[in-house]
């Protein structure tokens, strides 16, 4: 399961998904890069800035999940916050990583510091989620 | 994720961050002091509610963890069910005034009632344990201390709870203040990193009082010096509402603490403001004053007590309290 699913993300761009699909945000400080189906999960730049230096990652558990259910955790100053599903499906793989990398969602959250990739089962979901601007206001509005 | 940002701090915060990371690399230890200079300098917000605070004694420290998660859904849910008025609110505007544009004369509708968010239902939980060993989140289930391990702990008269807080091991007792904050970062515009340095700076005022002068190292917490921690931090936050929050030891049997590595810092030892004023009378009902004035003034709130402000949930709080049931959610 793991296998395919990484082989799906890193399919070459040749679909129209591929090229439409850019990321998109939460409220929550999340951003969700979406290709065949697989929703790559991680935290905005934004939030890292706001946890301070993190030193561990609680990885989500590898099951069905509904949208707002908690799945894992960051951990930064003596302070775990908890970690949102931004769409709901089933978790298929988490960042093995971050286990001994946790600092590298400081250097790279949005990018190398992926924290799961979750199988949708309701893409109508994503229509909820913010584009990159809407995300870019919501944040200067002072969240 | 919860992590307000106030505007215009993102990038100062993000190279701070950066060059503390960059620090930790070199061998030199970061530090959550290092990247405090760029939180906000006080609460600027003038129109934040009082904020209610209730006393529990000799509480076991699993009821305590039980009633802040219900504190916490409580919150989330009465602030959810504001921004749902607040929508319906917006939409009968609109719907009036496209009636008035089409020349029916219809009644304006009444104002909302007041729906900013002001913290209106923050709560500050102080709380003296029962004495308790509590491991924090990134130590639960396999990562935990053995069984052997924990049946020591227990030998020693305390309990072993696994808890949802960040942090590492310690120890809560009679004589320590532990303060449970159940507050919405939203409105007060806080980061998390920049809440856990508030409340590194409310515990100093509360020991500046007592003529002690507390500091912060590059370990979180407060400390006499850099081998000598006099409070400890450990939070959670969900969705903007954080939760657990510091322990300050007034005059907690400090041998507890021999019996571990206290928030998995080899070396350090733990003092008291009883050890640093050579009083044992200093017990929490004494410093609890303190702290109230010493937390006001850091989070720029007015501190009432919950029998004030709130009969019914302090009823409520104490009902739960005793028997293990409670009506919480019923908002």
């Amino acid at each position: 399961m793991r296998h395919q699913a990484m082989a799906r993300v890193a399919a070459p761009a040749s679909s129209f998904a591929r090229f439409y699909g850019t990321k998109r945000f939460t409220e929550e400080h999340e951003w969700v890069d979406i290709e065949n189906g697989v929703a790559t999960v991680g935290i905005t730049d934004h939030a890292q800035a706001a946890l301070g230096e993190i030193v561990f990652v609680e990885a989500a558990e590898l099951k069905d999940i509904e949208k707002g259910d908690t799945i894992g955790s960051v951990e930064s100053v003596k302070a775990a916050s908890d970690i949102y599903a931004p769409l709901s499906g089933k978790v298929v793989e988490t960042n093995s990583r971050l286990g001994d990398e946790p600092g590298l969602l400081n250097e790279a959250c949005e990018t190398d510091g992926w924290l799961c990739k979750i199988e949708l089962s309701n893409e109508d979901e994503v229509k909820d989620l913010l584009t990159k601007e809407a995300y870019v206001k919501f944040c200067e509005e002072g969240h | 994720m919860t992590t307000p940002l106030s505007p215009g701090r993102g990038i100062q915060s993000d190279s701070s961050v950066r060059a503390a990371t960059t620090a930790g690399d070199n061998g030199i230890s970061s530090s959550g002091s290092a990247v405090a200079g760029v939180c906000p300098t006080t609460i600027a917000r003038p129109r934040l509610s009082p904020l209610p605070f209730i006393y529990l004694r000799n509480l076991p420290y699993n009821r305590s963890s039980d009633l802040q998660q219900l504190l916490v859904d409580r919150q989330i849910r009465l602030r959810k069910d504001r921004e749902d008025q607040r929508k319906t609110t917006a939409a009968a505007a609109v719907a009036a005034k496209a009636n008035l544009d089409s020349d029916i004369s219809f009644e304006t509708p009444m104002h909302a009632p007041a729906l900013e968010e002001d913290g209106r239902h923050d709560l500050l939980l102080l709380v003296e344990h029962t004495p308790t060993y509590t491991n924090g989140r990134r130590n639960r289930g396999v990562q935990a201390i053995s069984d052997q391990e924990a049946a020591r702990l227990r030998r020693l008269g305390a309990t072993y709870v696994e808890s949802l807080r960040g942090g590492e091991i310690t120890f809560h007792g009679p004589g320590q203040l532990v303060a449970y904050p159940i507050l919405d970062l939203k409105p007060i515009k806080l980061s998390v990193r920049c809440y856990v340095s508030y409340l590194e700076k409310a515990i100093i005022a509360t020991c500046a009082q007592w003529g002690v002068k507390a500091i912060t190292t590059d370990n979180t917490g407060v400390w006499i010096n850099d081998q000598k921690k006099i409070a400890a931090i450990g939070v959670h936050v969900q969705r903007y509402i954080t939760s657990h929050g510091l322990a300050l030891n007034c005059n907690t049997d400090l041998d507890f603490f021999k019996e571990i590595v206290a928030c998995g810092l080899t070396g350090k030892e733990t003092t008291s403001l009883a050890r640093e004023l050579k009083s044992l009378q200093i017990d929490v009902g004494r410093v609890i004053p303190s702290f109230l004035k010493g937390f006001g003034s850091t989070f720029n709130r007015e501190l009432v007590p919950l029998t004030e402000t709130d009969p019914d949930l302090e009823r409520r709080i104490q009902e739960y309290v005793r028997t293990g049931t409670h009506s919480l959610l019923d908002v």
